[in-house]
């Protein structure tokens, strides 16, 4: 089902008196397609789950609209919506068996559309047989792990075969190694269910690897949609680009002058703007990811050596800049080749695709070519 | 060694003290109950044996007693604690001055026994010159005068229930509310986004997650409603044999120091038949409330 979302925004009455209200989810428009896995992406309050309360029905919009394909279900309650809710806490009821708790959704089907207790029975062990958990069926939750418990979340917001999907930060609760697993699952599911899926998540690496279009907000804003590595490559502005990546991006105060981009007295870039064209001289943030950096002994960007940190794989360097505006700086460099440690000083040139500047007031990005 | 006597020696005080306190007296009740003709004067008695039981047990009075405890503790303990229910299911629903209703609700708690009871006399008594508030009432809706406090054993009985209940009712709505509070929100979610009715939330959610808080307090009612004698004495006076409405724990105390008093041996015989019920009572609720346990541990 497409879900489509109409000037939507919800707006809370801050609880101190006297400050202003604060606005948790601000003007959404956007539509989610059939059948794709969506995430909303963003630091946390920042209106992820008013946002998933919404479309669910728990909350009531402020102003706005939400359309599930041509339908408008603004008004509806969310048992009319007929989407299935997987919570952070799970929320599995501690009294009941897995199986009991399956089946509770398919008991408050009404009318034509009540089920036997057979056809209950048999839908839940089809949901338990997608999540794989069929064995344990008789247990509590308390007798479950936690990723167990996650299984059986989803298994019962399946069972009722919804057209849409909510999962409110379904992996948090999880260990590391448990998170890449159950992500897997999410997106084995999704895609052999087809089911529209909104995955809320903090997490941008998850966000990054289990979504087909990611919705990128903070603050209640929407900063940009688009595919995981659409986004990656060309973020919107600043905060996007920081926000995406492991390292994160390393930003520098730097400048435009005579077409090129100076960090300090590095003339790291040579660009004019997109089509042909100069850019005037301004002052400019410039971001670099860390696998922007190539070790050359003739490279432009000069830098005061901290640390190397040896991965394996690769290799990170821990440098310093007078220009930098993040707390670390680092780059990720494949080979030690060419890097000249010999006076504490690193030399690097600089990939152009993983260059980006932005404005100094808005902050958003200017395109160039090189 | 010297790490074994170390916990003990901590304990010690509490030893001393419920040692002194709780069990010593307990032992000399049970002793007392079989000692036929104790006087506490001398310290002597005549015998032992089983007679002490069998006079209690044949005291009309005794009898009386029984009932009328027995006859409080069924009507009081369920009607309190359902009541206190709805109130507390209200008062969780209330979103605006939720505090103000708590206030009210839990003021009761706080206010003497015997101020309550001069209260309920007020509303209750006939007197030469009125008839009390709640006979106004009755006879307004055309029913006859009623006298609550020196009249029929029905509309006794139904005063002290109703003080009774009164009574007991903001320590419960004070512990459901807060046991309601307590049910993770996300449970209500989960079950409102799959269209769950109010009425089945309630029953499949609600009521197993406070169930411990519930049996809780129906142990701790029969308990306390079995103990049940200031409030008798806040409504009816000292005098309850007169009035009808003695409790066990009225009878012991009057065979203790009542004019017909000073049987120690009598009253131990009826404190041991107390304890034997209430002990009962409370393991038959245990059993029975055990299948409920929330983890659901405690069924098989």
């Amino acid at each position: 089902m497409k879900i489509t979302l109409k000037h939507l925004t919800k707006i809370f009455p801050n609880r101190e008196k006297g400050k202003p209200d604060v606005v948790a989810v601000n003007d959404f428009d956007f539509s989610i397609p059939d059948g794709k896995l969506v995430s909303l992406l963003g630091p946390s309050g920042c209106g992820k789950s008013t946002a998933l309360n919404l479309i669910c029905g728990l909350e009531k919009p402020t102003k706005g609209q939400i359309f599930f394909d041509e339908t408008d279900v603004t008004e509806r309650s969310p048992r009319d919506r007929g989407v299935g809710m997987v919570f952070q806490s799970y929320a599995l009821y501690p009294h009941l068996t897995v199986r009991k708790n399956i089946i509770y959704p398919l008991k408050n089907f009404k009318g034509d559309k009540k089920l036997t207790k057979e056809e209950m029975n048999r839908r839940a062990e089809e949901a338990a047989k997608l999540v794989q958990i069929s064995e344990l069926m008789e247990r509590r939750p308390s007798e479950l792990s936690g990723g167990q418990q996650q299984r059986v979340a989803i298994a019962r917001a399946l069972v009722k075969m919804p057209e849409v999907l909510l999962l409110d930060e379904p992996l948090s609760n999880l260990d590391a190694r448990l998170r890449l697993q159950t992500r897997e699952e999410i997106r084995r599911i999704q895609q052999e269910t087809g089911i529209t899926t909104i995955f809320v998540t903090h997490d941008q690496e998850e966000a990054m690897s289990i979504s087909d279009i990611m919705v990128v907000m903070k603050s209640g804003t929407l900063h940009q949609m688009g595919e995981p590595q659409e986004i990656y490559d060309s973020p919107a502005n600043l905060f996007v680009a920081k926000f995406l990546g492991t390292p994160p991006i390393n930003v520098f105060e730097g400048r435009l002058e005579k077409g090129t981009v100076y960090i300090g007295n590095d003339a790291v870039l040579k660009i004019r703007k997109p089509g042909g064209g100069d850019f005037s001289d301004m002052p400019v943030y410039v971001g670099i990811r860390p696998e922007g950096f190539m070790p050359d002994a003739e490279g432009s960007f000069v830098a005061g050596l901290k640390a190397l940190e040896v991965m394996g794989r690769d290799t990170s360097v821990v440098f310093t800049h007078d220009d930098t505006v993040s707390e670390v700086t680092r780059a990720i460099i494949s080979s030690k080749k060419g890097l000249n440690t010999g006076d504490g000083v690193v030399r690097f040139s600089v990939l152009p695709e993983k260059l980006h500047i932005f404005d100094k007031e808005t902050e958003t990005r200017i395109p160039f070519e090189v | 060694m010297k790490e074994k006597i170390k916990p003990w020696l901590y304990l010690l005080p509490a030893v001393l003290f419920l040692g002194v306190f709780m069990v010593y007296p307990i032992v000399d009740v049970f002793i007392y109950s079989f000692e036929e003709g104790y006087n506490s004067a001398s310290q002597s008695f005549f015998g032992t044996g089983t007679f002490n039981y069998s006079y209690v047990l044949h005291d009309a009075y005794f009898l009386r007693a029984l009932k009328n405890t027995f006859i409080i503790v069924i009507i009081t303990v369920p009607l309190s604690t359902g009541i206190a229910l709805l109130i507390a299911l209200g008062l969780s629903s209330v979103k605006k001055i939720k505090e103000l209703y708590q206030t009210v609700f839990f003021l009761p708690y706080v206010t003497n026994t015997l101020a309550v009871g001069l209260v309920f006399m007020l509303l209750f008594r006939k007197t030469p010159y009125t008839d009390g508030f709640v006979n106004m009432l009755l006879n307004a809706l055309g029913m006859s005068t009623v006298d609550f406090i020196d009249g029929p054993y029905w509309a006794k009985m139904f005063v002290m229930c109703f003080y009774t209940i009164w009574v007991v009712m903001p320590f419960k709505v004070l512990i459901l509310t807060s046991a309601i509070a307590s049910v993770n929100q996300d449970y209500y979610k989960a079950a409102r986004v799959d269209g769950t009715s109010e009425f089945r939330i309630f029953g499949t959610i609600t009521l197993p997650m406070i169930s411990p808080m519930i049996s809780y307090l129906v142990i701790t009612g029969f308990i306390g409603a079995f103990k049940a004698y200031s409030d008798e004495v806040a409504i009816f006076g000292t005098d309850l044999n007169s009035a009808g409405m003695n409790t066990i724990v009225g009878y012991i105390y009057d065979m203790l120091y009542g004019d017909s008093g000073g049987y120690p041996s009598y009253a131990s015989a009826a404190a041991i038949i107390l304890f034997a019920v209430v002990l009962t009572i409370t393991t038959i609720n245990l059993m029975v409330s055990g299948g409920f346990s929330v983890t659901g541990k405690a069924k098989k």
